[in-house]
């Protein structure tokens, strides 16, 4: 059922913006790039709006927000932690750091995708530092995991705010806050093939891994009784959260909210089981970020907002409303 | 399956926590671990389960080195009950009970009728059937015990060990944990608050105190008043239970209590 809504999403999300286009119409073009048909009942203008414009940025959302909502989901098993997100370890934080180097001194070595490629070093760097400071005796413990990550985090963030002080034109400062708010907007193409086929190897994983991430989430010695390799285990996950995480942040800045919030939503209708949790998460998350993007688009037109504006101002309400009306979860009928 | 722990030592900056502790199980032998708070007890068992890698010393399971073992392999052959299971995520009793099954599925590998068949069972055992669908977090401090003994029970091997498993249990279900895996047949290494408990159910008692083993044998052996004095440094008296003929400890304090 998730899998029709999240069509549906896409087609809508498509056919929504300045230019309103049929959905059937939306599906033939598509058809015909698909299958390489030549013409149609349709004009050159919507075929390069639904082609080249919308449908890539559609799926980059959708490809974003599931990254985003598996990730966060591991993130969480990852440090046994309910307020982890993709970005606790400082991976954000240090793709910011690369990003805004290339905003504001054009270091535009490699082109185009000059912003995305320093996004990634700086994520992976950011990655580097955390799995190196945190390890104790080839240990890692979620607390120092977690409080590794987030020193790091306000470091990087001091050199990214730092920079952003010295920078001298303003609108290179506007570019950078779009950019640090987190968008889909850049979307082509050329920028869906590495996060689309990151996150199916990604997910893949930790599908496979889902049932000793239930072990992990049930207690440190629990899983170890459970025959959980724990310390390898999680940097395991670790490895393949941050390299989602770096491709995440690579295309689409930090989009925030998603990550955090989307798992919670998820469990209070599937639990905590991964083999459930994840793939839902996925497809909501999915769905999730296409409609948010289609707000950020549409809301203050002609201009556009960025969607990591959106997510908490949408998603926030929402989960708090479903928190309400699900009073036993989170602890609700502990005593 | 039996049990060899051989001169295992443990320290934490220095301080022997276990020092050079020998201890063995026989196969179906319940063999009970007694000592005061800090004594040791946990921290063996650790050693046991794999939580912790002894500083020196052999552990060995049916001869087999478990230092040698992967843990999951440690974990198709020894089940644990701990305390307390903390945990900030919402699971269902079932899906509690289910992860007992973890060590013996592979990646691929669905739930299957047999896995499904283990699980209903092992929450029949500990009466827990209709709570299967409960939040693990609605029930009470005994249920969840239950549960996480359930779960031990799913993981279906020979060897089982204890940690304060009738804690938070009322003297029912102290009576009935106990009584339930007594009936199961396996070696089981329990580590046990109450003394009587232990006289009441285990094959041979080990006194731990300080780090080391200070008496071993039959409980009527180990339970005597001058080891409970040194050990736990209070009073105690020891009478055959008029009903099973074991050793039944009456404590009382020096101030006349």
């Amino acid at each position: 059922m998730l899998v029709i809504a999240l069509l549906a999403s896409m087609t809508a999300a498509v056919t929504i913006g300045p230019v309103a286009i049929n959905p059937v119409v939306v599906w033939k073009i598509i058809g015909a790039h698909v299958l390489a048909i030549d013409g149609g009942d349709w004009s050159n203008a919507h075929d390069n709006i639904v082609w080249l414009i919308r449908l890539p940025r559609v799926l980059l959302a959708g490809v974003i927000g599931a990254s985003l909502s598996v990730v966060g989901a591991a993130m969480q098993a990852t440090v046994r932690n309910p307020v982890a997100d993709p970005y606790i370890l400082g991976l954000s934080s240090g793709a910011s750091v690369g990003a805004v180097l290339v905003i504001l001194f054009g270091l535009n070595v490699f082109g185009l995708y000059s912003l995305s490629i320093a996004a990634f070093l700086g994520a992976l760097g950011a990655f580097a530092i955390v799995f190196m400071l945190a390890q104790h005796r080839g240990r890692l413990t979620p607390v120092r995991l977690i409080l590794v990550g987030v020193a790091a985090s306000y470091v990087f963030s001091s050199v990214t705010s730092f920079l952003i002080f010295r920078a001298q034109e303003s609108r290179q400062v506007q570019a950078v806050l779009f950019w640090l708010a987190g968008s889909v907007a850049g979307a082509e193409w050329g920028f869906l093939t590495i996060p689309a086929v990151v996150l199916a190897m990604g997910t893949g994983f930790l599908m496979l891994q889902a049932r000793a991430m239930n072990g992990l989430i049930a207690g440190e010695e629990t899983a170890v009784t459970l025959g959980i390799n724990t310390s390898r285990f999680r940097k395991q996950l670790m490895a393949v959260a941050s390299l989602l995480t770096g491709v995440i942040v690579a295309v689409a800045g930090s989009i925030g909210f998603v990550g955090l919030l989307m798992p919670h939503a998820v469990r209070l209708f599937v639990g905590s089981d991964h083999r459930r949790l994840l793939p839902v998460a996925m497809l909501a998350g999915a769905i999730f970020l296409i409609w948010v993007d289609v707000i950020a688009r549409i809301v203050v037109q002609p201009q556009e907002l960025p969607i990591g504006v959106i997510t908490a101002i949408v998603g926030g309400p929402v989960f708090l409303l479903l928190m309400r009306k699900h009073s036993q979860a989170f602890g609700g009928g502990r005593t | 399956m039996r049990l060899d722990v051989e001169q295992v030592t443990w320290e934490v900056e220095a301080k022997k926590i276990l020092n050079e502790v020998t201890l063995s199980a026989d196969d179906d032998e319940f063999v009970g671990l007694i000592g005061p708070n800090g004594s040791g007890k946990s921290s063996l068992l650790r050693c046991i389960y794999r939580s912790l890698r002894p500083d020196a010393g052999l552990i060995s399971i049916d001869g087999g080195d478990i230092a040698q073992m992967t843990i999951r392999d440690s974990a198709r052959k020894t089940a644990v009950v701990l305390q307390e299971t903390p945990s900030e995520f919402d699971f269902q009793v079932e899906e509690i009970v289910f992860m007992g099954r973890t060590p013996h599925k592979g990646l691929l590998d669905r739930e299957t009728d047999e896995d499904r068949r283990i699980v209903a069972e092992s929450l029949e055992r500990v009466g827990m059937t209709e709570f299967a669908g409960r939040n693990f977090w609605t029930l009470s401090g005994g249920e969840k015990q239950r549960v996480i003994v359930a779960r031990a029970l799913a993981q279906q091997t020979r060897f089982l060990v204890l940690d304060e498993p009738t804690n938070h249990l009322d003297i029912k279900f102290q009576i009935g944990i106990l009584d339930l895996v007594k009936g199961l047949h396996v070696t089981t290494l329990a580590a046990l608050h109450d003394l009587n408990l232990a006289a009441s159910y285990c094959d041979r008692i080990y006194a731990i105190s300080e780090g080391k083993i200070v008496a071993s044998g039959a409980p009527e052996q180990v339970l005597r008043p001058e080891l409970i004095r040194s050990i736990y440094g209070i009073g105690a008296i020891v009478q055959p239970h008029p009903k099973t003929g074991r050793p039944h400890l009456l404590f009382y304090s020096d101030n006349g209590h």
